[in-house]
């Protein structure tokens, strides 16, 4: 065989480049079509979903780009990868700059890499809060975490302090139906952090019914003007559907606040739903239209 | 003997499968001589057949790059017959000038090969004489060492090959 046979090394195709090739080599259709016959056989395979987004903006198709960013920083985020998540979704916003659901989206994600940090610290401070002692497993821990992060309390105070409040009260199972926690007038000192179930403020009315002022779920707060404010219980406040709370007293309140390092911060996040005052507003003006 | 051209990325011939040598002779033998002197004037310490534009299972390795004849070996049709252990370095490669980074390739090897005489050798290799054996076996199947990177490495060096490649167009 001579040597000038040889060389060239018979026809190319160009099956036998690499999709990074053809990336370099700007033959974005081939890089297309062999990216799209890839993810039909492994469609969870994000390097392929990202390299498909690089070749989709070449071929200036933004907005299947967009999708197939979107779609890898959803899945990072789910694995906690926020940062990472955050990188592809701001490339994909200057792809689509008109676009505000992927402004939207970005908002959501920066929330979530927040509250995950937050998330650590608090269900270490929840632990303290008696799960352990009441056989709460993480799982379950979770799920009171779950409950708890869309309240204001979570989203305003920081992990430290979440850990630092969480760690401070006292974890309450309140199954009974109609079971009264605070008494109208009572000056009973303490706070209660809905994590599930419904607690409804009310007040005695004529022919010894009662009168429902307003209802409280997960995230809600009751009792801060109480605890903070020294004022009366507004109404009465009973247990109406299966009751999980976290109950702040007088004492955890005071060693919740020694060292701490924004203790007016913690306070007004406390005090923030204002839900005493608006109860009591609302019994005053029940009472003055009676 | 003569010095031939290095064939550079995006060369087809560089992703072709190269097919095993039938017949040895002194077509074969003047290649490898060519290719010897070929390797030393890069000056690199392994060449591999595509590299020059045959796409024959034929690869030379010396890194001593010429200066001790007992370093250089002559490959023809070799296989890794055996891997074991894993070592990480950086790795360039003639055909892709300008670009390194770092390999995970076996600790040591066994290979199975003819020399450039035909006849038939095992050799036990380990550290950089196995790193630059695998590299050029890799060759000899389509394979570049950029094909080993991963994640952020692979997008660094997909942006490097793009501008290899532009300067290749230029030039």
């Amino acid at each position: 065989m001579g040597l000038k046979g040889w060389f060239g090394g018979g026809k190319q195709t160009s099956q036998e480049y690499t999709i990074d090739d053809l990336i370099v080599l700007e033959r974005y259709d081939e890089a297309e079509e062999r990216l799209r016959t890839k993810l039909k056989g492994s469609p969870q395979d994000l390097h392929s979903h990202l390299k498909l987004a690089e070749v989709y903006t070449q071929l200036r198709q933004y907005g299947k780009a967009v999708d197939e960013y979107g779609f890898v920083a959803d899945e990072y985020a789910g694995d906690g990868f926020y940062d990472k998540g955050l990188a592809l979704l701001s490339k994909a916003a200057k792809l689509a700059p008109l676009d505000p659901s992927l402004r939207a989206r970005l908002d959501r994600l920066q929330r979530e890499k927040a509250l995950e940090h937050s998330r650590t610290l608090a269900l270490e401070g929840l632990r303290q809060a008696g799960g352990q002692q009441a056989g709460t497993s993480a799982l379950e821990l979770g799920r009171l975490w779950h409950h708890l992060a869309e309240g204001t309390l979570v989203q305003h105070l920081p992990g430290d302090q979440l850990k630092r409040l969480f760690s401070n009260m006292k974890l309450s199972h309140l199954k009974e139906p109609d079971q009264v926690v605070a008494q109208e007038g009572s000056q009973e000192a303490f706070l209660l952090l809905l994590v599930s179930g419904v607690l409804e403020a009310e007040i005695p009315v004529a022919g010894g019914k009662a009168m429902g002022v307003r209802s409280f779920t997960s995230g809600d707060i009751v009792g801060e003007g109480v605890l903070l404010e020294r004022t009366a219980w507004p109404a009465n406040y009973r247990v109406s559907e299966p009751l999980t709370a976290l109950r702040l007293t007088r004492e955890g309140l005071e060693q919740s606040l020694v060292g701490n390092p924004d203790p007016r911060g913690f306070l007004e996040a406390l005090r923030e739903q204002h839900n005493d005052r608006d109860v009591a507003a609302a019994v005053r003006r029940l009472r003055a239209g009676g | 003997m003569s010095i031939l051209a290095i064939r550079l990325y995006p060369d087809p011939v560089l992703r072709s499968p190269a097919r095993p040598v039938a017949e040895l002779g002194p077509e074969l033998a003047r290649l490898v001589a060519d290719m010897i002197e070929t390797m030393h004037a890069a000056p690199g310490i392994g060449l591999a057949a595509p590299q020059v534009g045959v796409a024959r299972q034929v690869a030379v390795v010396d890194l001593s790059v010429g200066k001790d004849p007992s370093a250089l070996h002559v490959l023809v049709n070799p296989r890794v017959v055996e891997r074991h252990g894993l070592a990480t370095e950086v790795e360039g490669c003639l055909s892709l000038p300008g670009i390194s980074d770092k390999v995970d390739r076996p600790e040591r090897i066994r290979l199975a090969a003819l020399d450039g005489e035909g006849q038939p050798f095992e050799l036990a290799a380990e550290g950089w004489l196995a790193r630059a054996i695998c590299h050029e076996v890799d060759h000899l199947a389509g394979v570049l060492f950029i094909d080993h990177l991963r994640g952020l490495r692979r997008e660094r060096a997909r942006r490097q090959l793009k501008r290899l490649v532009a300067e290749e167009v230029a030039v």
